[in-house]
């Protein structure tokens, strides 16, 4: 009986701090991305971003997902490489109205993303 | 290549402990949450294991969110008959003293068929060779038997009537027909739809159970009696 309920109150513990952790670390990598991508969001709407404007944001994404990798789909993760890889074309070519769009494509996914771990009617269906 | 066999091992090591912290009687003799559990658990392992697009964690918590679930459920168990009966279900006598008990096998969602086919796992081959035959909550027979059977089947019975209907494919297996049956069944008197069981054997040895009476061994006239 003891070592039932110690066992319970383990993976209980394990459980929730994980949930914690996960509520808190990985939603705050995307909230800290999407500052990120808000910032070349208004570069780009001023026409004044350059590719290593990009090529900063996609250095600091790559060492994001390695740490989220463990935590998200890596199929999400794919579609973010693309759309950043895509960012840069854009922005190399200075193709402005394209660049926006994908950065706005890329806020909305940085929003979705933390949704399918936080508790709510639409995630546990 | 490597990455998968290092998943195989973490999820294989993982499972090995939860199911070693789950108790031995995951193995045999399983509840029937236990056995949910084990079929889930299965393919909970495999699905991270082989697909490398989704996070090992996936799989390993969820193998720890079914073993939290079953240590809760045990220690439930454990608090109360009532609760134990609830999760686990409660053992059927379905042979008693009187006979077979229709009622209780039909609780059970099982007919004299069923019964007879786990007596015949046991050894039994005749109804009349237990006392006692009860189904435990984990599904398996638990047997008495009758050590006071006078005269003890030589060949294999078969099932000619049960839950108050006739068996047609075994009629005809045995060259009777239905009037043969209710001749027998009126000399008896009863008839097919007051009759739970009624098993014949090769050299006319009839089990019958009549409804709400004990069972008694009779001779049932077989057209040429023989042994199969």
């Amino acid at each position: 009986m003891v070592k039932t309920i110690i066992s319970i109150v383990v993976v209980a513990c394990l459980v929730i701090t994980g949930a914690i952790f996960e509520a808190t670390v990985i939603n705050g990598q995307f909230k800290e991305f999407e500052a990120e991508l808000n910032v070349l969001y208004e570069l780009t709407e001023n026409e004044s971003a350059t590719e290593e404007d990009v090529y900063a944001l996609q250095e600091n994404w790559q060492r994001k997902k390695d740490f989220l990798h463990a935590f998200i789909s890596h199929n999400e993760i794919r579609e973010f490489d693309l759309w950043i890889a895509d960012m840069v074309t854009y922005v190399r070519e200075k193709e402005w109205t394209d660049a926006t769009s994908k950065l706005e494509v890329l806020i909305s996914l940085t929003r979705q993303a933390p949704r399918s771990f936080i508790m709510n009617f639409a995630s546990v269906f | 290549m490597l990455v998968t066999l290092i998943r195989t091992l973490i999820v294989f090591t993982t499972l090995l402990i939860i199911m070693r912290l789950m108790g031995k009687r995951q193995i045999g003799e399983m509840q029937p949450f236990e056995f949910v559990i084990t079929l889930i658990i299965a393919d909970l392992a495999c699905i991270p294991m082989a697909d490398m697009t989704i996070p090992l964690l996936y799989g390993i918590v969820a193998i720890f969110g079914l073993f939290l679930l079953h240590q809760i459920l045990s220690l439930f168990e454990r608090s109360g008959d009532k609760v134990k009966f609830a999760i686990s279900g409660k053992p059927s006598i379905v042979i008693n003293k009187n006979g077979v008990d229709i009622v209780e096998l039909e609780k059970n969602n099982m007919d004299v068929e069923d019964l007879i086919e786990a007596m015949r796992s046991q050894g039994y081959f005749s109804l009349d060779d237990l006392d006692y035959a009860i189904f435990e909550s984990n599904g398996k027979l638990s047997a008495l038997e009758n050590r006071n059977a006078e005269d003890k089947a030589t060949s294999v019975p078969v099932l000619l009537v049960s839950g108050g209907k006739e068996i047609a494919k075994n009629l005809t297996a045995l060259k009777l027909d239905l009037l043969e049956l209710e001749n027998f069944l009126n000399e008896q008197q009863t008839n097919i739809k007051n009759t739970d069981v009624l098993t014949v054997d090769g050299n006319g040895r009839a089990y019958l159970k009549k409804k709400n009476q004990k069972y008694i061994i009779s001779s049932f006239p077989l057209k040429e009696i023989r042994a199969w």
